[in-house]
């Protein structure tokens, strides 16, 4: 009888397992192949075109590339200038002001520290917004310690900065603006080509960093007048641990590196670079800039897709930042009367990578939403979705039916919930603490 | 177009989709059929012999790629240490930042 027993329990247990399955481990069996891996979506990938593009310097040619005598060395050599000319194509540049790095934190440090400290004699003043990266903001605080005049300035309800407030906050010893392309948390773009204005009337550097933005959106660093750019690869399906700063050479753009040694990359950053992921930037860059209008519609076809499902089925979702200005592959939205964290478990549980980098909530609502003045209580219930190239319409279609399913068994659980159905005023409950 | 050209192209297309089903990765596989679908539908009112023999070319070069990482992202993917074969192409994040929010792929 406990056979019996057993065998129910087990073949019960296997009808509840292939229902909380994916579809797509379903469609990835019956394709014949291990619906394991397919279903664990692992973070940061690359494409595959590029990792094709920097396999034979991965494998065959083990050159310095600045070791000048040396024949392998040369080929590597090649291979970086051609990559540096791809970067620079994809934003309107010269190869001559592309200099590498190890990713956009580095860029955004260089930029920031290294205009700062190179203009300090007579200008010590740095504007930036409160909803920066955190690399950028984090390096301001470093300025401020060495002595430096630093304003966060505030966005707009929607994320967007005030070009009124950014124009009046400019002062004689003001050295560099740098103000975020487009945002990681919110997907809002801001007025670059406007604020390159306003910097260059003023004689100012603007600095952006365009790491969510590069490859996604046209961008020209003429046509917005940019002084420097943060550029990070595997932001654009390119490996991870490379990146590039752009550094203006005309009207020049002075700045104080931050390592000293070689001389590489104009003495700008010195160190060898290594071949395969400068290889690996150049054609993610290219490759981006023949996929931008395709990737473009695709992603905000399912971009909408995912919005509309979820809107048309649960009441009290809210969208982060502005709806039109904005780039459709990073969606953030608040689910009222629901905590981000227990639906991001209760998606995660089915549908998402546990390996994946961004499982680390933290219990601190984000500064971003802080910034735009989101409700302390839908801070706490915002959830970002990220659509990209490889993202398919089964992913899109599955993550919004389970993500509608566990709104409603959350809310089903809330008593705030309860309390809102029934008409009562939240804002007007006093909580009193025991 | 002419008959020959024109089995030559359709011949390309069905060794491309052919090749672009054999990646394992679920998503670098759905993505390669519909990309080789949609750039031959894009490209299929092209009359003009220069044109379509530089796509021709394309193409060819566009089916290496594929079959070279059709194989190695099959077998090569510990070899060479590269962290990035799998593919999570739709990726969900806790809004609320912190370092969540700074280090989300998106
Ligand atoms: C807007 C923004 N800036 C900077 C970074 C840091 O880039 P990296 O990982 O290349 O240092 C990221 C992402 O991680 C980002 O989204």
């Amino acid at each position: 009888r406990w056979k019996q027993s057993l065998v129910k329990m087990l073949s019960s247990g296997r009808s509840v397992c292939s229902r909380l399955l994916s579809p797509l481990t379903r469609l990835s069996l019956r394709s014949g192949y291990d619906g394991r891996a397919a279903s664990t979506m692992q973070k940061g990938r690359a494409d595959p075109r590029v990792l094709d593009a920097m396999l034979p310097y991965q494998v065959n040619y083990y050159g310095n590339p600045h070791s000048r005598t040396h024949a392998y060395g040369w080929e590597s050599e090649k291979a970086m200038e051609t990559a540096r000319k791809q970067v620079a194509d994809l934003i309107g540049a010269d190869p001559r002001e592309i200099i590498f790095t190890s990713g956009a934190t580095e860029s955004n440090n260089m930029a920031i520290k290294g205009v700062a400290r190179f203009y300090k004699g007579k200008k010590s003043h740095v504007i930036t917004t409160q909803t920066e990266h955190k690399c950028v903001l984090d390096s301001c605080r470093v300025l401020e310690a060495e002595g430096f005049n630093i304003t966060y300035l505030p966005v707009q309800k929607n994320g967007v900065l005030d070009l009124e407030l950014l124009e009046a906050s400019i002062r004689p010893d003001t050295s560099l603006v740098s103000v975020m392309t487009v945002n990681n948390e919110i997907g809002i773009k801001q007025p670059i080509k406007e604020i390159g204005q306003i910097c260059r009337s003023k004689g100012v550097f603007l600095h952006t960093d365009a790491a969510q933005a590069v490859g996604k959106i046209p961008i020209s660093v003429s046509d917005w007048k940019i002084d420097l750019m943060s550029i990070s690869a595997h932001k654009i399906y390119g490996p991870k641990g490379v990146g590039a700063l752009y550094v203006r050479r005309r009207p020049r753009v002075r700045l104080e590196p931050l390592q000293n040694g070689g001389g590489q990359e104009r003495g700008l950053r010195s160190g060898t670079v290594p071949t395969p992921l400068a290889v690996g930037l150049g054609a993610a860059c290219s490759i981006a800039q023949q996929e931008m209008e395709y990737d473009h519609q695709r992603v905000s076809m399912l971009a909408d897709r995912l919005v509309q499902k979820l809107m048309s089925e649960i009441p009290e979702v809210i969208m982060n930042g502005d709806p039109e200005q904005r780039y459709h592959g990073c969606i953030n939205l608040s689910f009222a009367y629901v905590e981000g964290e227990s639906l991001l478990m209760a998606l995660k549980d089915v549908a998402l990578s546990s390996g994946s980098a961004c499982t680390s909530a933290s219990l601190e609502p984000s500064y971003v939403l802080r910034a735009i003045g989101a409700d302390e209580d839908l801070a706490h219930s915002s959830i970002r979705f990220g659509i990209g190239r490889f993202t398919t319409e089964e992913e899109v279609d599955y993550t919004a039916e389970k993500c509608i399913g566990q709104v409603r068994r959350l809310r089903e659980m809330s008593p705030l919930w309860e309390m809102f159905q029934e008409g009562i005023d939240l804002k007007s409950i006093k909580w009193t603490q025991h | 177009m002419a008959a020959s050209s024109r089995a030559q192209v359709i011949s390309l297309y069905r060794t491309m989709l052919r090749e672009s089903s054999k990646f394992s990765s679920y998503n670098y596989r759905t993505y390669a059929v519909r990309r080789v679908r949609d750039a031959f539908r894009a490209n299929s009112n092209i009359e003009d012999p220069r044109t379509l023999e530089r796509l021709m070319e394309e193409g060819r070069n566009t089916l290496a790629v594929i079959q070279r990482q059709v194989t190695h992202t099959h077998t090569h993917t510990h070899y060479l240490n590269f962290k990035f074969f799998l593919c999570a192409s739709l990726c969900v994040c806790g809004g609320g930042g912190g370092q969540g929010g700074g280090m989300c792929a998106f």
